[in-house]
């Protein structure tokens, strides 16, 4: 996913990537970032407690907490009452 | 809920998606018909006929249309590529389709609209300028037929101009009809927009960022 996102949209779709455990390099490909931001988000997101580091040896990977479903959950209904409240677009 | 949304952002979808390729023929056809009256007001004032005036009027609007339409054309190809992605996967989906899947679609295009706002605002002015240039064009055909009809063989030109007038009155009506979609679209998503960043505030308490 691409385009202008905001930052919470960033770390929703990090979440939502990192529900089954993720390697660092799948999730800024998956999430359109570069090396920098990338450690920057997940830098954040696993000090907040809503992600795990999973070491397995020289694996590293991360996985979205039971905290992050609650966000995610959170997020999924505050964007999904954009769509239910505000009248659409029809031709 | 999420069947009930999923529905509507189809309905949204296939609507901008109809409205952006409508769009684009017209831009492609609003440019043909700009050259078209740009050389046939120049072989009319090679051959001496009717009023020098009136076709440098042509000319301009002519032009006009040109530069319009290929504005219009680069517009419409710039909003349909990141359409077509977010089409792509609405249409490639399995039922049922997940809460995260929907969310997903609701931020990929509120990420295409952001990217595209100031494009989409572009294309309501395009389009209500190009609007009344075509409006104009109509006009300045009803004119010529009518000055046409004290000439020789001044019935045929005359239906030849209400012809055109024809044509050019329908595009122009289209076209501004066309700039009041884009208007209701842009109004529906700076809504969102707005509403969005007020639950991002929501987000922030929830995840303890001051």
């Amino acid at each position: 996913m691409s385009g202008r996102r905001s930052t919470f949209e960033i770390y929703w779709e990090i979440l939502v990537f990192c529900k089954t455990p993720k390697f660092f390099t799948g999730i800024i490909n998956r999430c359109d970032l570069n090396s920098k931001t990338g450690q920057e988000y997940l830098g954040l997101l696993v000090g907040k407690g809503y992600l795990s580091v999973i070491k397995e040896g020289e694996k590293t990977t991360y996985a979205a907490t039971e905290k992050a479903a609650e966000s995610i959950a959170l997020f999924s209904r505050l964007y999904q009452s954009l769509f239910d409240e505000i009248p659409g677009f029809k031709l | 809920m999420t069947t009930g949304i999923e529905k509507q952002f189809g309905h949204e979808l296939t609507s901008f998606f109809v409205l952006i390729l409508l769009n684009l023929a017209f831009g492609a056809l609003v440019m043909a018909i700009g050259l078209q009256v740009i050389i046939t007001s120049v072989l009319a004032m090679a051959g001496g006929q009717t009023s020098d005036v009136l076709q440098v009027i042509r000319v301009a609007i002519g032009m006009a249309g040109v530069v319009l339409g290929s504005f219009w054309l680069h517009s419409s190809a710039k909003i349909i590529r990141g359409l077509k992605a977010i089409r792509k996967e609405y249409k490639n989906r399995t039922t049922p389709v997940s809460d995260d899947t929907v969310t997903g679609w609701i931020v990929e295009m509120m990420a295409h609209y952001r990217q595209n706002r100031s494009t989409i605002r572009w294309m309501t002015i395009i389009c209500s300028l190009g609007g009344c240039t075509y409006l104009a064009l109509g006009i300045v055909n009803i004119v010529q037929g009518i000055f046409a009809i004290v000439s020789p063989g001044g019935m045929v030109m005359l239906g030849i101009s209400f012809l055109a007038a024809g044509i050019n009155l329908s595009i122009g009506i289209v076209t501004l009809l066309f700039s009041t979609w884009f208007h209701k679209y842009s109004a529906s998503w700076d809504c969102r927009l707005a509403e969005a960043s007020q639950a991002e505030n929501s987000l922030r308490n929830a995840m303890g960022q001051g």
